[in-house]
Formats: structure tokens, sequence, C-alpha cells
């Protein structure tokens, strides 16, 4: 016997032996069939069905298996079946070819009053930008800041909204949506959703005007942070390697100071990584500083209170550090390898000076 | 009706016990046994004898749960023509299918001699088969045990399956297939191939 004829003795072995299973097991898938029969109709599950014959006819086939006219009742059924069936496969069409009809209108008007909406939105974006009183509000220790950095929609923010997607799925970032408002560059956020205490979570939203920016919440849920783009020379396309988008949250209202730093410092601080490399891994708690840590996750790990996730900017992900400097002050690092002067702030009020 | 007022109609030869039985149960064994045939009017065929089966085996058996005992008969009926009718030729049906999916389950390079013909009389044999089989599939979690009833002892599709399962395709293809991939192990284990 060939392999191919053993394999084959054995497999029907096998389907042979799986038809004596205990009654109670096809009993109970038998139900859950059944119940799929109804719900779908009356159809079966993917074959068609034989319509329910006149007892008479079967009363007759059993009682002679050896009768004439039995194959010619059984398939005149039959064709009665496949005609019924084909019937229903035309108005299922029908019903199918209405439904992408109507889709395709509904699908047009959306994208012309959606395309209203973003040039509404983008002019909105600009005002924004050109106003240089826009303040934003950063944080509950009522850090605003004179924005000089215009926080805008842009390409990157885009990008880091896509890949944030992937964490805010996670369960413990499920968030419900939160209604934003704009006064004169003050966000405030009408926070409704659900998050356990010391349980930092954060929100992306494309939809959300002005900037569709990145916007945080701490535990409190009464302070957001935008993320933006930040360019001197006015070339506000982050795609030209000139910007940045921020995304921090923190578990409890915190001190922040940013700190511009180019690749030089961060040689300094001995981290030896390529800001276009996504799988960059800086250490945690490595000692950079004297009482200084670094809190770093791809994925908004929870460090010591502290979580934070990528920074996009320059058409890709930037890595962004966190530094604690042991008296519960932690700094924001942002990496900007286009900048090669190192401005240290002590808030983002004096960014800048 | 109940199923145990048209058994006591079998045992009292009340030819009203067929009748009952077709009204009942001919689309649900029409699906056991088109999943097998891919062809209505044999199927029509198996499904009737499923009947005179019945009517032939009721008594001496009293069968607990009818349904179950119909599909077994309607089952047997449909693969025992299923193998006379392609003895030489294959066919596209979800039967071919499984037994496909089954033969990934045996061994490379075995010798054994083929048994001929499908005795309906349970020899030692078959019950070890089937008390084999009965260890695997109680050792399944409830999941995999349903699906692995559903598609190889009803050989409906695996869109199907998962359909009344409630689960994704995907994830039915990837439980089959550890299901599978167990069941070759749980084999060679037990010495299923020689």
């Amino acid at each position: 016997m060939s392999e191919n004829d053993y394999k084959k003795v054995k497999a029907n072995e096998l389907i042979d032996a799986i038809g004596t299973i205990d009654d109670n097991l096809i009993e109970e898938i038998g139900k859950l069939r059944a119940q799929y029969f109804e719900e779908n109709n009356g159809q079966t599950l993917s074959s068609p069905v034989i319509k329910q014959s006149k007892t008479e006819e079967f009363t007759s086939h059993s009682e002679s298996s050896t009768n004439s006219d039995e194959p010619k009742s059984t398939l005149s059924r039959a064709v009665v079946s496949s005609l019924t069936n084909k019937y229903k496969r035309r108005i299922w069409i029908s019903v199918a070819a209405t439904v992408c009809i109507v889709g395709a209108v509904v699908l047009i008007v959306y994208r012309i009053s959606n395309s209203a909406a973003k040039d509404a939105s983008q002019a909105m974006r600009n005002d924004l930008r050109t106003d240089k009183s826009s303040r934003i509000n950063f944080a509950a220790e009522g850090i605003t800041a004179e924005d000089e950095m215009t926080y805008e929609a842009t390409t990157a923010a885009s990008e880091a909204m896509e890949f944030c997607d992937g964490v805010k799925s996670e369960e413990s970032y499920v968030v419900s949506e939160d209604v934003f408002e704009n006064t004169d560059g003050m966000y405030t956020l009408e926070n409704e959703q659900e998050y356990e205490d010391n349980e930092p979570c954060f929100i992306f939203d494309a939809e959300v005007y002005p900037t569709d920016a990145l916007y945080l919440i701490d535990a409190d849920g009464n302070y957001t942070l935008g993320g933006g783009n930040d360019n001197p020379e006015g070339d506000d396309n982050p795609k030209n390697g000139e910007g940045e988008i921020s995304v921090m949250v923190a578990s409890e209202p915190i001190t922040v100071t940013y700190c511009l730093v180019d690749e030089e410092e961060f040689d300094l601080f001995g981290i030896d990584f390529d800001i276009y490399d996504e799988e960059i891994v800086v250490p945690l708690d490595v000692e950079l500083r004297e009482g200084y840590k670094t809190y770093y996750s791809r994925t908004c790990l929870d460090t010591s209170g502290v979580q934070w996730d990528w920074a996009a900017g320059n058409g890709g992900i930037m890595p962004l550090v966190i530094l604690e400097n042991g008296k519960g002050n932690r700094f924001v690092y942002l990496v900007e390898s286009f900048y090669n002067e190192t401005v240290e702030v002590n808030s983002i009020e004096s960014r800048g000076e | 009706m109940e199923d145990s007022v048209i058994v006591e109609l079998y045992w009292n030869r009340d030819e009203n016990a067929l009748v009952e039985t077709q009204i009942k149960y001919e689309r649900y064994l029409t699906t056991v046994a088109l999943n097998i045939l891919n062809n209505l009017e044999d199927s029509a065929e198996c499904v009737n004898d499923t009947y005179l089966g019945a009517w032939n085996s009721i008594p001496p058996q009293r069968p607990s749960l009818l349904s179950a005992y119909l599909a077994k008969i309607t089952r047997r009926i449909s693969i025992d023509k299923y193998r006379y009718k392609n003895a030489a030729r294959r066919a596209d049906s979800n039967y071919e299918a499984s037994l496909e999916e089954l033969c990934e389950t045996v061994g490379e390079s075995l010798d054994m001699k083929a048994e001929e013909g499908t005795n309906p009389v349970k020899t030692r044999e078959e019950e070890l088969r089937h008390e084999l089989i009965m260890k695997f599939i109680n050792n399944l979690d409830s999941e995999a045990k349903r699906l692995f009833v559903g598609r190889y002892f009803y050989m409906d599709s695996v869109k199907d399956c998962a359909s009344y399962l409630n689960i994704s395709e995907a994830k039915a293809k990837t439980t089959l297939f550890r299901i599978r991939q167990d069941l070759k192990s749980f084999l060679v284990k037990e010495g299923f191939f020689e």
C-alpha cells in the first residue's frame, strides 16, 4: 500500500471513529446548528435545502425502497427546491444592488460635507498659527505658554495618532469620547471617561479641533497637553525635517520643563541611538545625571507613575525622554536633531528666551 | 412530537414513526448528507435510507437522543455512498476536505493494511478507535470540542462552524489546525499508527 493510500485509510478510520462519538456531543452541536438555521431564515448553513416534502410521498418511499417512482419524486422535489433557491438568489442580488447604490450616494454626500469641514478646520488652524496671543493651558499647575510653537495638525500628528491608536486600543487606555472646547486657545477637557486613579490615559482624536494635535490628561482629568510643530523658519511641514509632535501623559500634576536637546547632548548622556530607528531602546533606570533617571517606553510603560509615549516628527517617530530629578520634578526631553543648540528652560513659558 | 413518542411509535411498528421523523428531522439530516455528498438527489436518497435504517434498527435500539442517532445513520450511509461513488475519482465536497485535513494527522511512512468495506457491526478495533477519539475529544476545551464535532462529525465548512459557534473564521481555522496537530501527537502516542 502506498503511503498516500495508507494515509487515506487511516483518515477514513478516523472519520468513521468520529462518527461514533457520544450522542450528547452530537446533540449539543446539532442544537447550535439548528438555531443557526432558524436565525438564517431557514436556510441551511451553506447548502441549498430540500423543501419539506409531502408525507405521503415519503411514506410510500419508506415502505418500499425499490419503488421506481421514488427517485423521480425525490428529483422533482430537488428541482423545485433548486428553482426556489434561484429566485431567492435573484431577490438577494437585487437587494444588495440597491444597498450598494444607496451607500454610494451617502458616501458622496459625506465626502462633500467632510471636505468643507476640513477646509474650515484648516482655516482655523492657520488663524491659530498666526495668533501669537494664543495661550495653551498645559498643566494643572497653571503652566501656560506664550506659544511660539504652533500647535497644529500635521502629517506627523496624523502619523502619531495612527501609531498611538494601537496603544489606545489597549484596555487600560480605552477612553470614551470627550468633548473639547476651545476658547481663546484655552482647551478645556470635559472629561467623561472613566479611568482608575493613578491610571494615566490619553486621547488622540483627529477630529478634535483646533489643532488635531495630541491631547493628554492626567489622573485628575484636568489637564491637557498638545503636540505641535515647531519651526522657527516658518516651515511647518515636519516632513521637511523640522518639527516635532510631543506626547506626554502624567499621573499627577507635575512641573514640566521642556528641554530641547540635540543629538550631541544625548551623546553626552551616553545614549547611543538613531532617532529614525523605531527599534531604539533607551534603557530604563540609567543614571544620566546625578539623581536623574530615564523613563522610556514605546508603549506607555508605566514606570514610577510616569507614562509617556513617542513623540513623532520629521516624518517619523522621535524619542522623548522624561527625566526625574528626585525632587518630584520631571523633565521632558525632546529630540530635535535639526537644532544644533541646546535650549534648556525652566518652563515652557520661557522657552526661547 | 417528542422524540420519546416517536421512538415509541417505532417500537410499536407504527409507520407514523417514519412520517413524524421526516417532519421533524428531514432538513437536519439533509444538511448532514449534503455536507458529505454535495448532491441533492443523493442526499435525499440517503436521508430516506436513514428512515429505513431507523425502522430496521428500532427496535432493538431505543435511542435516548433520536436526532444524534439519526445523524449517525445518515452520516454513515452518506459516507458509504460517497466512498462507493468516488472510489475512482475525487469530488469537491466537505467530506473530501475533512478527509484531506485528517490525512495530515496520519503518519508519514507507516505500513498498514487497508480495511475493506464498512462493516456496520462494531469490531473490537472500531470500539478501540471510538474510545480513542472520545478520549481525545474529552480533553479538548469546550470551544475546540464543538469546533471539532462541527467540522469532523457534521462536516460543516469552517466558515459555517465559525458562524454558529460565534467565532471568527480565522480563529476557527487556527483552532482546527491546532486540534489536528494535537490529534496527530495523540494518535501517535496512543499507537493508532503501526
